[in-house]
């Protein structure tokens, strides 16, 4: 089978990904890095992965006119992806369903391998099992006191959602990355549901239904109504966009930000989200460096706040980054064996592609099970207003933790 | 002064459709009650009659904006009087999270809002319906509309 | 393609709507405005937006007639159906509260199920208001229209179910209220359950020593009353007994009580030898510790029932008791008996506490050398004529007649401070009552009543309010702000400030009597969630409406009767019962309940489990399983439909308002066009 990879814009991690499609020998696989370049000619699949701009419709055109079968992998381009985030600053991130009817998705970020392999062999991706059936944790879904952006780790029995700590497993599919395992709360990048993140907002909503809510007489008519007041409830939840919207921003319905850009995508993607996000939104966007980037993040946050970290976080760190290394060769060297051999390293640290289990002052889950985990345990961390740099890396967040401004010179 | 009301005037005019959804009980009870009185008001309001404001949830007020609505707004009981006990203050609660996603896009958090009303009184409907009218205007003016977003 | 575009295609395609009861492929809808005189038709051309109407997909009739609510109006509805074999219905007239259901009717006769009429309203929502913007006007009759035959396109069936009640009641709480409801419900033929917590029925009514504003002995009022009930041959009464599980809807309840052994049997014939033998004595915690009693005892002379009761606690079971009883009734093997009863209707009338002061510190209550402050209940026991102290009035410190009497109102009512914001509404009535009784014993004593407003509205009360003021009862406006203690003479001063005047006071005070405020009875808590019915914010027990219908619970089926609801008096209580018997017996007496299943249909496949339509459902009708799943009561359920917008999967949604079905009526009062991608 002829199968084109073809990767637009964005942070390559599936592209890379593709790589494993080398193992299978009935397929031919070709990687093509930059669409526009590329000449025409027929081919069975064409695998697209990567965000679309309005200039990358030119070549969507003269992909669509020369394949038999269209497969969007990754949120990216399936729903936007993390990326779309930018759109809120005006960006015209567009989902390829859009410009194309006739696509199969495979969506995820990072989208699943497994998946893209039955869909390529022809098969019909299965059902719609939620990711709560595989979560250990259990809802009962009782009204909320307060919505927490943190919580300490050690309840791993109560669902993250009626701990006031929002988690989008409700409109989820079972996943391959579960980020949920590692005491991460899902994002929602593999949604069962058609405008998820609406539906999302309103359930959490309705959870919060027994905080006090501000109202006005209206003098008109002399009844209540809402009030325009800020109050504890907006304060509680500070980045809908990102919580809710991470990966669907331009499927949702939600009419286009127009918010000020910084002129950069990436950044545009930063700014406006939220300190204790971070780590994963670098884990997610950052490709093959994903993990330098977390980590430069999140140790420059710690030295800052005098948050001690100990020998045995240290030391995975490092694991992580020489780990990162041997990646970049395998990419390069488009070698799947070590991909797979290296990638499988790093989920055992990370615990996913989406580096789920790292975090500021060390791990939230446990990586080896004879180990004391409280050595290389995370806790709450305080949110401290101020500019935080490190190298390449440089951002400043305001007194509620929202990025303010970030650069990353990189890439 | 005069420049202020022909543009307040020109705004008003192209305001098409304002989608309010009532409840059952005071809702479209004091919609009623303001018919009989024959109180007048902005024919861009449509009227769409619901259980319970309760009922009404992000998808129907993302469905209204999407399909052209200028504006949305819920109209129920009083607080506290809500005859299914708290429709009306989970209505607010996930219209009050809504607005801040529409501040969060750089849009005026006007386009949707809740307001009570009661059934016998009509001039509280009325007044609603006023006050949709006037946050719209005001908030098209400073920040546009939210048809922009196009 | 537009969202817009995209949905129209799909509304069109009748296989791909996602209601379940509807198997007719082939929606034939009838559309017909009304001229309503020049009511409408002098606002909006409607001879155009019948034609209009005539344009839209499945209208296969589309008329306007001068009134469409008269005979000839109805009858060209019918006969659309009848020669068009249409099988939905528009009118666009006036509201759905006025004529909704003369067209649905109509439609019912003809055999469609009434549920399949859309109602548009023109006139309230249009023409009325919009008189002097006439083109404004008919482009909202237009989309209005549209809106109205988008709807009907995809309108489900709803059956009417008819539910059997099962002919019996259930009264929890024998106090006024509950003894009212289950006399006026036994009355009615219909057999009642009388559950009470405590060993004898009366409630708190026994335990005062006269009412307002007749100064009546309540014993003797009540009596009859506990009598009856008590020997009413469709009444059974089960004392010492509490509620352990309710199950079921209105009309068919199960209850599950335990019933605490007496360990006396029913062949006492209340002789009273066994308490007068037993050598165990403590105070009396019906009379306010104003009396002793014993380890077996009765509660009070005319206690009913007449049997004694044994305090397993407190008891040494020396077996004197068993010895010396004539009759052999006393049994200590007696246990607990559990009982499970099936009823129609439930009656909740479980009263209220009576405030306890302790936490307001400023006033000492319950303090060691304050023993001088108590209630007016404990007051209301003093003065009764069985208590310990001869009907005197007496200081229970020294047992000597105080010199000086003052009483403070609003203890906590009114009080942001303990949380109760509202006024009890009874206290200023029985302080003046109880006031105006001891000046009267007591020439000499001098009573003061410090108050914030005094209350006492109603027939007979401001002149018991004149008469304590001619006896010379003494009223400072003002609300003490503590009450010291002299610590070497041992007297109380209430200190106070006299507002009309100005005046900061010490008031001496030989006895203070606290007018607690009416609370919400301890143990509501578990109680109003085993019958799953809401609490307002002060805890009592919240109203269905609170002009429309106070005696209806949140939950269909339970009603509320006496102090339960909110604080009231005793006249009061008896109204409210008598509502509520009223309320219960109705279905009860008719023998069944007629309910239209305008439920929420679930989709388990897209149901992830998560709970919140549980949650956020008010009257409790939707169930959660063992297995997480959902299922929705039927009986239960007051279609509000607030469970549809929690559900992140939409796998809940209510007939006849499914999200697709307000987003075809939305899109046509929309305007329409996307506004974004």
């Amino acid at each position: 089978m002829d199968v084109k990879i073809f990767q637009f814009n964005g942070c390559n991690k599936c592209f890379y990904e593709t790589l494993l499609l080398n193992l299978d020998e009935n397929m031919n696989i070709e990687f093509i890095s930059s669409p526009q370049d590329w000449k025409p000619e027929n081919l069975d699949v064409a695998v697209i992965s990567g965000y679309i701009l309005p200039f990358d419709l030119d070549s969507i055109q003269k992909i669509q006119n020369n394949s038999k079968k269209i497969i969007a992998y990754g949120d990216c381009t399936t729903t936007g992806g993390i990326f779309a985030l930018a759109n809120q600053k005006g960006h015209q991130i567009i989902p390829l369903k859009e410009l194309i009817s006739d696509v199969t998705n495979v969506n995820g970020c990072l989208g699943e391998i497994e998946e893209l392999i039955s869909v390529i062999n022809g098969e019909e991706l299965q059902g719609n099992k939620s990711l709560c059936s595989v979560c250990r944790r259990k809802a009962t879904c009782d009204y909320l006191d307060s919505v927490n952006r943190q919580i300490e780790i050690d309840d791993e029995e109560t669902c993250f959602n009626d701990l006031g700590f929002l988690c989008n497993g409700f409109i989820a599919k079972k996943c391959k990355e579960r980020c949920i395992d590692f005491n991460t709360p899902c994002r929602g990048c593999k949604p069962m549901v058609e405008r998820s993140g609406i539906r999302m907002l309103g359930m959490f909503g309705t959870l919060l239904g027994n905080v006090e809510m501000a109202t006005e007489h209206s003098e008109k008519g002399a009844t209540d109504k809402l009030a325009d007041a800020d109050d504890d409830l907006t304060e509680s939840v500070p980045d809908i966009l990102g919580n809710f919207f991470r990966f669907t921003l331009p499927t949702s319905g939600l009419p286009r930000g127009r918010v000020q850009s910084s002129g950069n995508i990436l950044q545009d993607v930063f700014i406006g989200r939220l300190i204790e996000e971070l780590p994963l939104i670098t884990g997610l966007l950052g490709g093959n460096k994903s993990i330098s980037l977390t980590l430069k993040l999140i140790e420059t946050y710690e030295k800052a706040n005098n948050i001690e970290v100990s020998k045995q976080t240290k030391k995975y760190r490092n694991e992580l980054l020489s780990l990162e290394a041997d990646l970049i060769e395998a990419t390069s060297n488009e070698d799947p064996q070590k991909y797979k051999a290296t990638t499988e390293k790093i989920r055992k640290i990370a615990g996913n592609m989406n580096l789920s289990n790292v975090y500021f002052g060390g791990f939230k889950q446990k990586i080896d099970d004879g180990e004391d985990f409280e050595s290389y345990k995370c806790h709450i961390f305080e949110i401290v207003e101020g500019a935080y740099k490190n190298g390449s890396i440089t951002y400043s967040i305001d007194p509620k933790g929202v990025v303010k401004e970030i650069t990353i010179k990189e890439r | 002064m005069s420049e202020c009301e022909t543009i307040d005037e020109e705004i008003k005019e192209n305001i098409q459709n304002i989608v309010v959804f009532m409840c059952n009980e005071c809702g479209q009870g004091s919609a009623n009650t303001a018919g009989i009185a024959r109180m007048a008001y902005e024919p861009a309001v449509r009227i769409v009659r619901v259980q319970c404001t309760g009922q009404v949830g992000p998808i129907q007020i993302m469905d209204a904006l999407n399909n052209g609505a200028d504006a949305v707004a819920c109209v129920g009981c009083c607080i506290g009087a809500c005859h299914f006990f708290n429709g009306n203050l989970l209505s607010m609660h996930r219209i009050k999270l809504m607005k801040k996603l529409f501040k969060e896009l750089g849009y005026s958090d006007q386009f949707i809002n809740q307001y009570t009303s009661r059934a016998a009184e009509g001039e509280t409907a009325v007044g609603d319906f006023e006050d949709i009218v006037e946050r719209l205007a005001k908030a098209i003016k400073e920040e546009g509309t939210i048809k922009d977003g196009c | 393609m537009t969202i817009k575009e995209e949905r129209a295609e799909k509304t069109e395609n009748v296989e791909d709507m996602p209601n379940n009861l509807d198997s007719e492929k082939d929606p034939r809808i009838g559309v017909f405005i009304c001229h309503c005189g020049h009511n409408i038709a002098s606002t909006v051309d409607v001879e155009k937006i019948a034609d209009y109407a005539g344009t839209l997909p499945n209208v296969v009739k589309a008329e306007h007639y001068m009134f469409m609510c008269s005979k000839p109006g109805v009858q060209m509805v019918k006969d659309s159906i009848k020669e068009l074999g249409v099988n939905r219905t528009v009118v666009a007239s006036c509201s759905k509260n006025q004529h909704g259901k003369t067209f649905a009717r109509a439609i019912e006769e003809m055999g469609l199920n009434k549920h399949r009429h859309q109602q548009v309203n023109v006139r309230e929502y249009c023409s009325w208001v919009h008189q002097k913007e006439k083109e404004k006007a008919n482009q909202k009759a237009k989309q209005l229209v549209e809106a109205g035959v988008n709807r009907a396109r995809k309108l489900e069936d709803v059956e009417t179910r008819r539910i059997e009640t099962t002919k019996a009641a259930l009264v929890i709480g024998a106090g006024i209220a509950g003894l009212r409801a289950a006399h006026d419900m036994a009355e009615l033929g219909i057999p009642v359950y009388l559950v009470e917590k405590e060993s004898t029925i009366g409630g708190h009514m026994t335990r005062l020593n006269k009412t307002f504003p007749t100064l009546e002995c309540p014993q003797c009022s009540i009596s009859p009353l506990t009598n009856g009930v008590a020997n009413h041959p469709l009444v059974e009464l089960y004392t010492n007994a509490h509620i352990k599980n309710i199950e079921g809807s209105l009309g068919n309840f199960e209850v599950e009580f335990e019933i605490k052994p007496r360990y006396v049997k029913d062949n006492c014939t209340s002789c009273g030898e066994c308490a007068e033998h037993c050598p165990v004595e403590l105070p009396s915690e019906w009379d306010m510790g104003m009396s002793m009693r014993k380890a077996i005892y009765k509660a009070y002379p005319q206690a009913i029932p007449a049997t004694y009761v044994r305090d397993k606690k407190n008891c040494i079971e020396c077996n004197t008791c068993v010895n010396i009883c004539p009759v052999q009734a006393v049994d200590f093997s007696m246990e607990s008996e559990t009982k499970t009863v099936k009823v129609g209707s439930i009656i909740v009338a479980v009263g209220y506490d009576e405030y306890d002061p302790t936490e307001i510190e400023a006033y000492h209550y319950g303090q060691e050398g304050y023993e001088d402050v108590i209630t007016q209940l404990k007051l209301e026991r003093m003065l009764s004529p069985t208590s310990l102290t001869n009907s005197e009035v007496l200081r229970p410190s020294d047992g000597k007649i105080p010199k000086s009497v003052v009483m403070i109102q609003c203890v906590g009512s009114r009080n942001e401070q303990v949380g109760n914001e509202y006024c009890t509404g009874v206290c200023c009535k029985f302080a003046v009552k109880n006031a105006r009784i001891i000046k009267e014993m007591y020439p000499d004593t001098d009573v003061t009543i410090c108050y914030i407003d005094v209350r006492t509205p109603g027939l007979n009360f401001e002149e018991l309010y004149k008469s304590a003021q001619e006896i010379g009862v003494r009223f400072i406006r003002g609300r003490p702000s503590e009450i010291v203690r002299n610590p070497i003479t041992g007297e109380l001063i209430v200190i106070v400030e006299d507002t009309l005047s100005q005046t900061p006071l010490q008031l001496g005070a030989d006895l203070v009597v606290l007018s607690a405020a009416m609370v919400p009875p301890d143990g509501i808590g578990p109680l109003g969630s085993k019958l799953h019915v809401l609490r307002s914010k002060e805890g009592f027990l919240k109203e269905f409406h609170i002009k429309m219908n106070p005696t209806l619970s949140s939950k269909g089926g339970i009603f509320l009767a006496g102090t339960i609801q909110g604080p009231k008096d005793i006249s009061e209580s008896v109204a409210h019962a008598g509502s509520a018997a009223a309320l219960a017996a109705a279905p009860l007496v008719k023998g069944y309940i007629e309910k239209e299943m305008l439920i929420p249909a679930i989709d388990y496949d897209l149901c992830v489990k998560c709970g919140l339509c549980r949650t956020v459902c008010a009257p409790a009708a939707i169930d959660i399983d063992e297995n997480g799943n959902p299922s929705v009561n039927e009986v239960a359920c007051k279609s509000c439909g607030m469970c549809m917008p929690v559900c992140p999967t939409k796998a809940i949604q209510l007939i006849n308002f499914r999200d697709d079905q307000l987003l075809d009526e939305i899109i046509a009062l929309s305007g329409g066009g996307a506004i974004c991608e």
